[in-house]
């Protein structure tokens, strides 16, 4: 991340906050369709983070962490989506969910049991193996301490992973 | 169905020993992507085009500029209500305390003693306050405020401070680089004392804003100078002003005048002392006393021991025979020579009832010697290099040249041995100072129980091979626990 950028976004720069925006907001975005698996949704999270993070450039002490510090409010506007809108349940047993035109068919049985998941849980998998995000980095971002990151991420694996293969038997 | 998150708590250790082969299942079967829309893009950059910075709320308090400024100055002096309001808002606790003076002025205040009245002028968008103002055979004492649209507009461009009231210490942390110095022009003012001979004074700055330039200003005068200035029955006390960027002069206020009551001057209360102490290395005497009506000043001097000289007495105060103490606030003490001190103490007890007894006190002093005070450092040398001063070792850990022309020297000594510094820097041969600062800060060293305080002195000097330095304030303790009745009777 071009910390030089951040610091003049900090100052007021509107042309560097939009270059930051620039580096961020495709990640961002998969990170709120992760966790919200609505495209219009996820549009306004990551529209919704963007306000927040302009109107709060001052509060960020470390430049080099803007990506991780707009990933966290992108998780938080995906939050507020959820809690106010109630748009988007996953049941645990809700096994046949509709096939989503954001993914490829291929591998659709790993997403839909994904989708069984709750957002945040979901989340935390994609974002190691979707985006190569590291459990620190995943820490940092979802505000979790890295060992419940890890043993949530591991611990979902191990279900969905007996799950499928009892399924394909 | 049984809930997942429940059903993973109770294999954990299994889970964990299978991390490799899920990490492999995972990348073996997840290779989709979730593709961006390309709306994204113009929703968000709709959003960055309207998006309004928030102005902070500070700064629309700020934007009350001078006006607010000045009542809320007046406001703080002449009401007491206020002002001890305004001191419980954080952050305005240390203005307050400079707009109300130290105690000595707030004493003098509460028995009616003043009889200036403050002045405001207005030229060119500079607005000049000189308010407080006190007038004793001791001091001459105002504040001088200085807003208005043209200094904002300087003071927003500029970094405003006074090296007078220049904080140099720093809160580093252990292993950071020492913080090198840099620095610039500074808006500041000089004042000049047109009815007296003596132009010296001390300016010191509580606060200051990206509005307004805020200083509290003394005069301490000579002996008679206060009085030659009543003698002349003037009615106008002259002062000029200038406002500078560094070197450079922004603007000047040529003719200041305030108006001025002799009538309302109380003259001091002097008492010979002729009192003589003997601690070890030192004689020290006790040559007057004198009772102002915002002070009191004791007149000491040193007869030192060849090879030693006096630094500073260890806590002094004055206590009077109810235990009632006065020490030393604001301006402690000025030298007027090498051997001798003049001491302040606040309140004074010139409007209250004359103490019977009043002892000088303090818990020891503080001598330096000559000897080792002095040392030679070359840019060449290896570092550390090892000094002893005073019997203490200190260690100097670096010694730079950088460009444009500043010299930098670190050294450490152990935080037991008090502070060391280094004084001034001479060329050797040129003597060719040009200005110094130093800067210090102390993190653990080592064991945790072993402190060592590491300091760097900077030094504005052109580049040379070698440089003579001295150390400064070191000082041995010799305790003493003394109480020494002064006389009060004229």
């Amino acid at each position: 991340m071009d910390e030089l950028l951040v610091r003049k976004a900090i100052k007021g720069d509107r042309e560097s906050f939009g270059q930051l925006i620039v580096l961020v907001r495709d990640h961002a975005y998969r990170v709120a369709y992760c966790y919200l698996r609505n495209e219009e949704d996820s549009m306004d999270a990551v529209c919704d983070a963007v306000e927040k993070a302009f109107c709060n450039l001052k509060k960020l002490k470390e430049p080099r962490y803007f990506k991780t510090w707009f990933i966290r409010i992108t998780i938080n506007e995906c939050k507020v989506q959820l809690r106010n809108r109630k748009k988007v349940e996953y049941l645990a047993d809700d096994i046949f969910v509709q096939p989503d035109s954001n993914f490829k068919d291929e591998k659709l049985d790993l997403n839909k049991v994904l989708g069984q998941l709750q957002a945040i849980d979901r989340l935390l998998i994609y974002m190691k193996y979707y985006m190569g995000y590291t459990l620190d980095e995943i820490a940092a971002a979802t505000d979790m301490p890295a060992g419940t990151v890890k043993t949530r991420i591991y611990g979902n694996l191990k279900v969905l992973k007996s799950r499928l293969e009892v399924s394909e038997a | 169905m049984k809930d997942v998150n429940e059903m993973y708590s109770k294999d954990i250790s299994e889970i964990c020993s299978d991390e490799k082969m899920l990490d492999q299942y995972m990348q073996d079967n997840m290779k989709d992507e979730i593709i961006v829309p390309g709306e994204l893009e113009q929703k968000v950059n709709a959003r960055i085009s309207a998006l309004k910075r928030p102005i902070p709320r500070a700064r629309y308090i700020i934007a009350a500029a001078a006006l607010f400024i000045l009542a809320f100055i007046g406001s703080i002096r002449f009401s007491p209500v206020i002002a001890s309001y305004a001191a419980e808002i954080p952050g305005l606790a240390a203005v307050v305390d400079w707009l109300r003076g130290d105690s000595g002025i707030r004493n003098a205040r509460e028995h009616g003693y003043g009889g200036i009245s403050p002045v405001v002028i207005e030229q060119d968008g500079f607005i000049l306050e000189i308010a407080n103002v006190f007038f004793d055979e001791d001091r001459l004492r105002f504040s001088a405020v200085v807003t208005g649209p043209e200094i904002a507009g300087m003071l927003n461009k500029t970094d405003s401070m006074l090296p007078a009231v220049q904080d140099d210490s720093k809160s580093v942390q252990a292993g950071d680089e020492l913080p090198l110095k840099d620095k610039n022009d500074n808006l500041h003012l000089q004042f000049d004392f047109k009815d007296f001979d003596n132009m010296g004074y001390i300016m010191t700055s509580h606060g200051q804003n990206s509005e307004y330039l805020a200083f509290d200003v003394e005069k301490a005068f000579e002996p008679g100078e206060a009085s030659a200035f009543i003698e002349k029955q003037t009615d106008m006390l002259n002062l000029g002003l200038k406002i500078k960027n560094g070197k450079s002069e922004v603007y000047a206020f040529d003719n200041i005048q305030l108006p001025f009551d002799a009538s309302k001057f109380n003259f001091s209360d002097e008492y010979d002392q002729n009192k003589r102490i003997v601690l070890q290395h030192t004689e020290i005497m006790i040559d007057s006393f004198i009772i102002s009506p915002t002070r009191m000043k004791l007149d000491v001097s040193f007869n030192m021991e060849d090879g030693y000289f006096f630094t500073d007495f260890e806590n002094p105060y004055l206590r009077d025979e109810k235990g009632n103490i006065y020490k030393g606030e604001g301006i402690i003490s000025r030298h007027s020579s090498m051997n001798e001190r003049i001491m302040y103490f606040v309140p004074s007890t010139y409007f209250d009832r004359k103490p019977e007894k009043l002892y000088f006190c303090f818990d020891g002093i503080r001598i330096g010697s000559e000897e080792g005070k002095s040392f030679t450092l070359s840019l060449e040398e290896k570092y550390p290099k090892k000094l002893l001063y005073m019997g203490k070792e200190i260690s100097v850990t670096k010694v730079e040249w950088h460009e444009p022309g500043k010299l930098t020297v670190e050294f450490e000594y152990s935080t037991e041995d008090g502070i060391f510094r280094i004084q001034g820097v001479d060329i050797v041969d040129h003597k060719d100072i040009r200005s110094s600062g130093t800067g210090s800060y102390i993190w653990p060293y080592g064991a945790s129980s072993n402190f060592i305080t590491k300091s760097l002195s900077e030094f504005e000097v052109e580049k040379c091979a070698s440089y003579n330095m001295e150390f400064s304030n070191p000082g041995y303790l010799i305790p003493s626990d003394m109480d020494i009745e002064l006389t009060l009777d004229k």
